[in-house]
């Protein structure tokens, strides 16, 4: 099982653990730094990524292509898929800062669904994290 | 064990990468504006990378297929 799966199977499980907590008492603050921490390292490690990724897998769609037309296609679907991928980055960076400030669980919902859907955007376009 | 360690333990044992980038201090104890500069540092970068890499894509497919 990848880390960046097991990290979200966590930011789940911590969720819940969080609810159940709230309940009782309220999810420690150490905790919901952790969490957020562990979110903006891992945002911030995905962007480094894409940056190692694009390069080489450019010059292989390139290379991979047998004319001029198809290069230009699989370049064109890439570099949306890129977009998409760095319109993810910030939409997870804007949860953890939301986070960070809001002090509640719906911040915290918010921000693991962001992260979730940064992880897989990368996971479906071979994207690795370090 | 109580609760929060168990977390704790969890995010740990869950992340090895993000573990070790906070070990190395990279981005451990962010505030909300320093994040909000991580990211424009790391999208400016990006850019820069990115129109590299598009031109060297476009020079590579100009020399793989002349008069194409």
């Amino acid at each position: 099982v990848r880390a960046s799966d097991r990290f979200i199977v966590g930011c789940l499980i911590v969720m819940g653990l969080c609810d159940f907590i709230q309940i009782v008492g309220g999810c420690s603050q150490s905790t919901r730094n952790t969490a957020i921490n562990a979110a903006a390292n891992t945002t911030l490690a995905a962007g480094s990524a894409l940056v190692a990724f694009d390069g080489p897998h450019e010059m292989s769609i390139v290379a991979g292509a047998s004319t001029k037309a198809a290069a230009d296609a699989g370049l064109a679907a890439w570099q949306a898929e890129r977009s998409k991928i760095q319109l993810a980055i910030v939409a997870a960076t804007q949860a953890e800062i939301a986070a960070l400030t809001a002090n509640d669980n719906a911040s915290l919902a918010t921000m693991a669904s962001a992260v979730a859907a940064l992880v897989a955007e990368l996971k479906a376009d071979g994207v690795t994290l370090p | 064990m109580d609760p929060a360690t168990i977390i704790l333990e969890l995010i740990e044992a869950l992340a090895p990468v993000v573990a070790n980038l906070i070990q190395k201090g990279v981005a451990a104890g962010l505030t909300p504006a320093q994040l909000q500069a991580a990211l424009s540092t790391m999208q400016a970068q990006a850019a820069a990378t990115f129109a590299a890499d598009d031109a060297a894509a476009k020079a590579t497919e100009a020399a793989k297929f002349p008069g194409q």
